[in-house]
């Protein structure tokens, strides 16, 4: 019962892990997940994801603990830790079948018992391979082979399963299904799952909790509402379309206002006139005027993206800085016009260099 | 519109062009190879020839060459499977002496092997306790028998059997064996049943030229294991004899069943082997 109850506390634990590469440094890392959920550690090209990933399955030399279901295998071969690796292009054997493709391992581990064999067909028809089981991995889609990977990570019901951007070979299109089949997937069948994506949408649609990776270093990490509540990564802030507005802050009468080249941004509160801020504005926290008011600032409009009942727009407060406004109905102005501002006064400013 | 379809018509003949160069290139290679083999038969006449084919030496030469130039491909890729998959995966600061090492028996020509093996059976490590002494006291003698021929034949192509394994393991998705490894899978096991049968095809290709390269093989042997007649007497070694003799009829007539049993044979394994895959 006692290791029962370490089990469901961690899925994977793991404390200081650090890489050192050239010059490149992962971690040290601290970190858990729960067992049963779905992380996923997102991060831009270069954050050392990948790095994660081979050192977590033993692949690449690493100092710290890792811990999957409270039994440390940071001193373990690859092939002692539990653990399941989806490569992004899948690796799939080219020579075999699918069917030897998912029963390789446990034929040659001597693993083919009968609790082996209700998890094959289990997840045969959980993820439709019925069809495909004699066929040859040139044979299948980019999306069954990606099935197949699944099946063959999942057949020994490993500890922890390793995602490696498991949607970037695919179409754009077909993502957002796959995505969700993936969820239900590991979730019918209780698998614990670390997944890395550049992709911040497989964290906002996937992810129990989210790891925000920059740099080899660990920004941030919790369920994804907490992860975006105030994000300071410029990967996120750009993924999630916030704009950043950086100015000096100055006094007209009871008014603070951002001075951004020759625009002014009324903000809210009272502010230290003449220190620079920042401001931090979603694109729906911008309001398009037609019509010129009293604090309204006057932007040239540089892109515009009519997208049928609702639109968005970027545009340029006159040093540069781009500010992105989106809306309901048709675009108000044109590229090239002037398009009036005002900034809701709910949003968040930072005084300093931010 | 004018400008457009002239620029047209000059892609289009430009594209025939390197078509018409391409072609001509092969027509031109595989006509000098037809007209020099006809020219041969010619010179020889039919009639000798297929007596030369049909006489008990010419048959003893080919079952000697067929016998050695298996053994010593088999050998070579026994040892030069193992040597190779180390090679593409050894990532040491002695890797590039590996390498340099290894180029040593592609850039010999043969006759040199054949002259440093020589010295290196009968005068190492000295003349009078030399590794061919201790073979003949064994009654094993190597130097001007039939062992030295496979001996001469694999020092010439091992060298061709680990550059070209080592470029098969190359071009193998390292995933697949990383995806093994975290299967549970150990390294012999990750070798045997995801690697070694990826690299087929390779393995295919690496035999045909080996056995082909041993089948010709002369410079090596004839250092090593002398041109006695009907002793080791390969197919390249008849024709050396036949040369010195100055019977170029018997010598091109030797050449011409060298090159059919050689085709023949790689035929029938080509044939073989797609089957098998």
């Amino acid at each position: 019962m006692g290791t029962e109850r370490t089990d469901q506390m961690s899925g994977l634990e793991v404390h200081g892990l650090t890489v050192v590469h050239d010059s490149f440094r992962l971690g040290p890392l601290d970190f858990s997940l729960p067992t049963g959920q779905l992380g996923v550690v997102v991060g831009p090209s270069g954050s050392g994801k990948s790095t994660l990933l081979e050192a977590l399955c033993g692949l690449r030399p690493a100092s710290g603990r890792i811990v999957i279901g409270g039994v440390p295998v940071h001193h373990l071969p690859p092939e002692g830790r539990q653990m399941a690796l989806v490569p992004q292009d899948y690796a799939l054997f080219p020579h075999l079948s699918v069917r030897s493709n998912i029963l390789l391992a446990p034929r040659l581990r001597r693993m083919w018992n009968i609790q082996t064999q209700i998890r094959f067909h289990t997840l045969v028809s959980l993820l439709q391979l019925e069809h495909l089981l004699d066929k040859k991995p040139d044979q299948l889609s980019g999306g069954e082979r990606q099935r197949v990977a699944i099946a063959r990570a999942l057949v020994l019901a490993p500890k922890l399963v390793l995602l490696d951007e498991p949607l970037a070979a695919l179409d754009p299109r077909i993502r957002p299904p796959v995505r969700r089949s993936l969820k239900e997937i590991f979730r019918q069948v209780g698998a614990t799952v670390l997944l890395v994506s550049h992709d911040p949408a497989d964290a906002a649609g996937l992810a129990d909790l989210v790891f925000l990776l920059e740099g080899g270093r660990l920004i941030e990490w919790g369920p994804w509402e907490q992860v975006i509540r105030n994000p300071q990564s410029d990967f996120l802030i750009e993924f999630l379309g916030i704009n950043r507005v950086r100015g000096i802050v100055v006094r007209d009468g009871a008014a603070y206002y951002l001075q951004v080249g020759p625009a002014r941004l009324r903000l809210p509160g009272s502010l230290p006139v003449g220190s620079p801020a920042t401001v931090q504005l979603s694109p729906s926290q911008v309001i398009p005027l037609v019509h010129p008011t009293d604090d309204a600032v006057p932007v040239t409009v540089v892109e515009r993206l009519d997208l049928g009942n609702r639109y968005q727009i970027a545009a340029d407060l006159g040093d540069g800085t781009i500010i992105r406004v989106e809306g309901i109905g048709h675009p108000p102005a044109s590229v090239g016009e002037t398009l009036y501002i005002t900034v809701s006064q709910d949003v968040s400013v930072s005084v300093g260099r931010g | 519109m004018r400008a457009l379809s002239i620029d047209g018509k000059g892609r289009v003949l430009s594209n025939r062009l390197f078509w018409i160069w391409a072609g001509g290139s092969l027509v031109f290679y595989t006509g000098l190879v037809l007209i020099v083999a006809v020219a041969c038969v010619i010179f020889t006449g039919a009639g000798p020839l297929m007596q030369q084919m049909a006489s008990p030496d010419s048959r003893l030469a080919v079952s000697l060459s067929v016998r050695t130039a298996t053994v010593s491909t088999v050998v070579s890729l026994l040892i030069g499977l193992p040597a190779a998959y180390w090679l593409a995966h050894y990532r040491g600061r002695f890797k590039a002496l590996a390498d340099v090492l290894l180029d040593v028996p592609l850039v010999l020509p043969p006759i040199a092997v054949g002259g440093a093996l020589l010295v290196f059976f009968t005068q190492f490590p000295s003349r009078e306790r030399s590794i061919e002494k201790i073979l003949q006291s064994l009654g094993h003698p190597v130097i001007f028998e039939v062992p030295a021929i496979i001996i001469a034949q694999f020092a010439v192509i091992s060298g061709y059997a680990l550059r070209v394994l080592k470029a098969s393991f190359e071009s193998l998705n390292p995933r697949t064996s990383v995806v093994a490894r975290t299967l549970g899978l150990s390294q012999p096991q990750t070798f045997f049943f995801i690697e070694l049968p990826q690299v087929g095809p390779g393995l295919i290709a690496a035999t045909i030229l080996l056995w082909a390269r041993a089948m010709g093989e002369f410079g090596a042997t004839v250092v090593l294991a002398g041109a006695t007649a009907g002793k080791t007497e390969v197919l390249p070694i008849s024709i050396w004899l036949a040369m010195q003799a100055v019977q170029f009829e018997k010598a091109i007539a030797a050449a011409i069943v060298l090159v059919v049993v050689s085709l023949t044979a790689l035929f029938l394994f080509r044939s073989v082997t797609k089957l098998r895959l």
